[in-house]
C-alpha cells in the first residue's frame, strides 16, 4: 500500500492495476497452491470456479486485499461481476484505494 | 461503489433503556396481519398478479417511516407494496424470509419466497435478484432503484461493553420479543425446536416462560429395531436415542414442556435430499443438512397438529452472532470449513451469509408452519460484541447462560454446536458422508429445478455466500 500510495503520482491506472494483480497473484500462490504457476494463473476467469479458491479461501482473499489495502469492500460490491477475476479484483481494489486519497 | 453509510441508530449502552426503543421497532410491524410479516407463506399466495397487490398495510407503513428517517424494525419479514406503477420491496435487516423478483418479458414484475416461483412465472433465473437484506427497493419497468438500506455487518462493535450489561440487554429484548409474541399469535400452538444444546434452550426457557399452548420437538435417528418398537408405542426413553434428543428431552422436561419425538431412520435421508435442497433454496452443504433435519421436524410438526396455526420457534442465528461455528471432519474430508481470518471478521461474513440458504423458514412454511427465529431482533445487540471478546473460548455461556431457565441449565449439552452434527457418527453431516452426497450432487440437484438454464447461470445464484442483488440505481 505504501509503496503504491508513494508512487503513484507517477503511475498511470493501468500500472497501478499492474502492481495491485502482481500482489494478489503473490498472495494466491503462497497461500493457496494449486497447479497454476505465476505465468499459467488465469487474470481473468473466476479463481472460485477454477478451483484454486474453495467459499472460505475467497473469504481469505478478500480480507487480505482489504487489509493489505486498508479498505472495506461493501456488501454490495461482493459479486462475481465486480470481483470474479483477478483482474476484476484488482479494479474493485484499485477504486476502493483511490477513494481513500 | 461506495460504501454506504450505516442508517442504524447510534447505539447506546443503557440497553435496559435501548430496549424501549427495541420494543417501538419490534412493535412497529405489529397490526391486524403481522403474521404476515413473520411468515413466508403470504407472499408466495399472492405471486404471479400481473402487479403485486399487498393488502397488508403494515408493509406500506414500514416503508413509509423507513423512507421518513426511521429504521427498519427488526425481527423477520419480506413483503412487497404496490406505489403507483411501481412495487416497493422490503427486507428484514438479517435477511431471514427471503425475497426474489425479477420482470418477465412482458414487463411484469414477480415477486416470491422462493426464486424458483418467480422462475416458473416466467422471469429467467439470469433476471432474477434478491432484494438485499435491510434495504427498501423500488422496482418497476424502468429498472430498480434502491431507497436505502443498511447493513448489520457494518454496525461497529463497541469497545466498552461489559459481558454483564450485554447479558442484561439481552434478557431485555427477548423478553419484549416474547411479549410481542405472546400477544401476536394469542390463542396459537408453539413449537420449540431443540437440539439439546444452549441457543435451543434459551427460547424453550422463553417460551415456556411468556407463551400458552407451548409443545416442544426434537429429532434423533433410529435403527430399525428402535423404530419398530418406537411404532409399538415404546417410550422413546428406552430406545437408542442419540445423546441431543436426550438432554433435548431433558429441557423439556425441566421447562415441563411435552415433548413430540422425531424419528427417522438413518436410510431416510437418501429420501430426504431433493426436498432438503429445494426447500433450502440452497446447494452448500452446511445449509442443506441443516435442512434435512429442520424438514423432519416440520412433517411430524405438521402432522402431529393438524388444522392449528403453528408458530414454529427455533434457536438459530446465535452461531453467526457470536461466531463459534466449527470445522468438522469426517474421515480425510473437512466440512464446513471457516476462513481464516480474525473472528470480527468472521462474524461479518457469517452474518452476512444469512440472506442466503432457506433452511428455517423456507423449510418450516412449506408445510404451513410460521417459522420463527427469535434471536433475529437481537442481531444490531450482537453485532456490537468487540472482537477481542469473540475471542473468548467461553462467551457463549459467559454471554447468554443466565437466559435458560435455571432448572434448564444442568441438562443442557454444552458442546452442541449444529443441528446436524451429533454423536459418534456426526448425525446428518455424517450420514450425506456415507451416502457420496457432496456439494456437486447438491448443486446438480439444485440446478435439475431449472431444466432450461444453463448449470453456470443456476451457480451464479449465490455468490460469495450471497443471492444474487440485481442491478440498481440509489436514491428516492
Amino acid at each position: 500500500m505504501n509503496q503504491m500510495c508513494a508512487n503513484s503520482g507517477d503511475m498511470t491506472a493501468a500500472d497501478q492495476q499492474a502492481e495491485i494483480v502482481v500482489k494478489l497473484v503473490d498472495y494466491i500462490l503462497s497461500q493457496h497452491p494449486s497447479k497454476f504457476t505465476r505465468d499459467t494463473l488465469p487474470r481473468d476467469e473466476s479463481l472460485l470456479e477454477l478451483g484454486v479458491l474453495d467459499s472460505a479461501g475467497v473469504i481469505e482473499f478478500i480480507d487480505f486485499a482489504e487489509t493489505t489495502w486498508g479498505i472495506g469492500i461493501s456488501d454490495e460490491d461482493i459479486t462475481k461481476e465486480r470481483m470474479g477475476s483477478l483482474n476484476k479484483m484488482a479494479a474493485l481494489v484499485q477504486h476502493y484505494a483511490a477513494q481513500k486519497k | 461503489m461506495a460504501p454506504r453509510q450505516s442508517s442504524f441508530p447510534r447505539y447506546r449502552r443503557d440497553v435496559h433503556a435501548d430496549a424501549q426503543g427495541a420494543l417501538a421497532k419490534i412493535v412497529f410491524g405489529r397490526n391486524p396481519s403481522v403474521t404476515e410479516v413473520l411468515s413466508a407463506v403470504n407472499l408466495l399466495d399472492i405471486i404471479g398478479y400481473p402487479w403485486i397487490r399487498y393488502a397488508d398495510w403494515s408493509g406500506d407503513d414500514i416503508i413509509g417511516q423507513y423512507l421518513a428517517g426511521r429504521p427498519l424494525p427488526y425481527g423477520q419479514y419480506a413483503f412487497a407494496v404496490a406505489h403507483g406503477g411501481s412495487i416497493r420491496l422490503a427486507r428484514d435487516p438479517i435477511g431471514c424470509n427471503k425475497l426474489f423478483f425479477g420482470l418477465t418479458s412482458e414487463g411484469r414484475v414477480v415477486a416470491g419466497n422462493r426464486a424458483v416461483q418467480v422462475w416458473r412465472r416466467g422471469v429467467p433465473l439470469a433476471a432474477i435478484g434478491s432484494c438485499p437484506p435491510g434495504h427498501v427497493l423500488e422496482v418497476s419497468r424502468a429498472g430498480v432503484r434502491d431507497l436505502g438500506g443498511s447493513d448489520v455487518s457494518a454496525i461497529a462493535p463497541d469497545s466498552e461493553l461489559s459481558v454483564a450489561e450485554f447479558a442484561a440487554g439481552s434478557h431485555a429484548f427477548l423478553e419484549r420479543a416474547f411479549q410481542w409474541l405472546a400477544s401476536e399469535f394469542k390463542g396459537c400452538r408453539f413449537v420449540v425446536c431443540l437440539s439439546g444444546g444452549l441457543d435451543s434452550g434459551i427460547i424453550a426457557s422463553f417460551a415456556a416462560t411468556h407463551l400458552s399452548n407451548v409443545a416442544a420437538a426434537s429429532f434423533t435417528y433410529l435403527d430399525h429395531n428402535d423404530l419398530q418398537r418406537h411404532a409399538l408405542g415404546a417410550p422413546v426413553g428406552e430406545l437408542a436415542v442419540s445423546e441431543d434428543f436426550r438432554c433435548a428431552a431433558a429441557v423439556a422436561g425441566a421447562l415441563e414442556l411435552p415433548l413430540l419425538p422425531v424419528v427417522r431412520s438413518r436410510e431416510a435421508v437418501a429420501g430426504a435430499v431433493q426436498t432438503s435442497v429445494h426447500l433450502c433454496q440452497d446447494w452448500r452443504d452446511f445449509n442443506v443438512h441443516c435442512a434435512t433435519v429442520n424438514l423432519f421436524l416440520a412433517q411430524d410438526i405438521r402432522a402431529a397438529f393438524p388444522g392449528e396455526t403453528v408458530v414454529v420457534l427455533t434457536g438459530d442465528l446465535m452461531n453467526e452472532y457470536i461466531c463459534d461455528y466449527r470445522e468438522e471432519r469426517v474421515g480425510d474430508m473437512i466440512y464446513y470449513k471457516l476462513p481464516r481470518i480474525p473472528m470480527d471478521k468472521r462474524r461479518k461474513y457469517f452474518v452476512r451469509g444469512l440472506d442466503a440458504g432457506d433452511r428455517e423458514i423456507g423449510v418450516f412454511s412449506a408445510y404451513g408452519l410460521t417459522a420463527c427465529q427469535p434471536f433475529a431482533v437481537l442481531a444490531e445487540h450482537y453485532m456490537r460484541i468487540p472482537a477481542p471478546m469473540l475471542e473468548r473460548s467461553d462467551l457463549k455461556w459467559a454471554l447468554n447462560g443466565a437466559l435458560l431457565a435455571p432448572q434448564v441449565t444442568p441438562h443442557v449439552n454444552r458442546a452442541k454446536m449444529r443441528a446436524q452434527v451429533g454423536g459418534k457418527d456426526l448425525g446428518t453431516l455424517g450420514l450425506y458422508h456415507r451416502l457420496g452426497v457432496g456439494e456437486a450432487q447438491l448443486r446438480r440437484v439444485w440446478q435439475a429445478q431449472f431444466p432450461t438454464e444453463r448449470p453456470e447461470t443456476c451457480d451464479d445464484f449465490i455468490q460469495f455466500g450471497r443471492y444474487k442483488a440485481p442491478r440498481y440505481t440509489h436514491g428516492e
